[in-house]
């Protein structure tokens, strides 16, 4: 035997039910004692909850905010997070214009003129100016032709100088 | 509410005028002082009027204002549970059974209302919901932000302890 969930029994008493559910269920309740007395403690519980009557008002609601609505809202009545909401938008598009044009000069750059690599590219330049490794430069693409250039010239001079 | 959301306050009056006595009867149950719950009504209409530009009918309106009559009674219940607010007095209630003289309609009154009153917050806005305002479990679960099976055990545990107090009150 299928009892009923309480939560079933709270909808039967509700009428919240749907109709094939509702008719089962009293089917069963008619021939379950123990489901019988349960339906009917909850059937009595929701019965006494919508005879009680909450105190009437004293006011009018409509009067109340009539009243409410003709006088502007002050600044400070307002929640913080709607006075700080256009402050923070703000900050919230600076910030995203700055990381943004931050990132764009990031990758538009070449890569030896950013940051600290930019310095150790530096360094070696000087490093190399002062070692004379600029000979090493050349527009060939393997860079070769210079260095051929000045071994060759080399040999040429030892050439002429030996006997 | 497109009405109101053009601004007119007649359209927002009509509205007050077929919801506030539900609405209030909702808060009243729940925070159980009149004062309080009239607070709520003012203030759930006048969030209606602002935010009617944002509001989206995906769902009916009564599911949307009592979303808002909701969150308005458990922020009241929130800053009162410092200070606990004084029980009106029994000669406010009005007698709602034929049956019964009002001494006895007003001590029965008393005795919903305390039982209801000593409810765990959750059950009691749960239970109001379902009652007074025939909510649905999934439109409670809406209103609440709680999931439906949150929604639902609140719900039984709430007409157990109710059993339990008002046992002695069962009608034959």
């Amino acid at each position: 035997m299928n009892h009923p969930r309480e939560l079933d029994l709270i909808e039967l008493a509700a009428g919240h039910l749907p109709e094939q559910a509702r008719r089962q269920t009293e089917e069963h309740l008619a021939t379950c004692e123990t489901c019988h007395r349960l339906a009917s403690e909850i059937a009595a519980v929701h019965c006494r909850l919508g005879a009680w009557a909450p105190p009437a008002g004293s006011r009018d609601a409509w009067t109340d905010i009539e009243q409410a609505l003709s006088t502007p809202r002050p600044l400070r009545s307002r929640p913080i997070w709607q006075r700080a909401s256009w402050a923070v938008r703000v900050a919230a598009a600076l910030l995203i214009g700055v990381g943004m044009g931050h990132i764009a000069g990031r990758l538009t750059l070449p890569p030896d003129q950013v940051g600290p690599l930019a310095d150790a590219e530096a360094a070696d330049v000087a490093a190399a100016e002062e070692l004379s490794l600029h000979v090493f430069e050349s527009t060939s693409p393997s860079g070769l032709f210079a260095i051929y250039s000045e071994l060759m010239a080399g040999e040429e001079e030892n050439r002429e100088v030996r006997p | 509410m497109r009405h109101v959301a053009d601004g007119r306050q007649d359209a927002l009056a009509t509205l007050v005028r077929r919801h506030q006595e539900r609405v209030r009867r909702l808060a009243c149950r729940f925070l159980g002082s009149p004062d309080e719950a009239d607070d709520v009504c003012q203030e759930a209409f006048l969030r209606v009027y602002h935010a009617a530009r944002e509001y989206r009918p995906t769902a009916a309106f009564a599911t949307w204002l009592y979303r808002v009559v909701a969150n308005l009674c458990w922020d009241h219940r929130r800053r009162a549970a410092r200070r606990p607010a004084p029980l009106p007095p029994p000669d406010q209630h009005p007698a709602a059974d034929d049956r019964r003289t009002p001494a006895e309609q007003a001590e029965l009154d008393d005795r919903v209302r305390q039982a209801v009153a000593r409810l765990p917050d959750r059950q009691r806005l749960v239970l109001v919901l379902h009652r007074d305002a025939g909510l649905s479990h999934r439109e409670i679960a809406e209103a609440t932000g709680w999931s439906q099976s949150a929604v639902e055990s609140c719900l039984v545990r709430a007409y157990r302890q109710l059993r339990v107090e008002l046992s002695d009150l069962r009608e034959a």
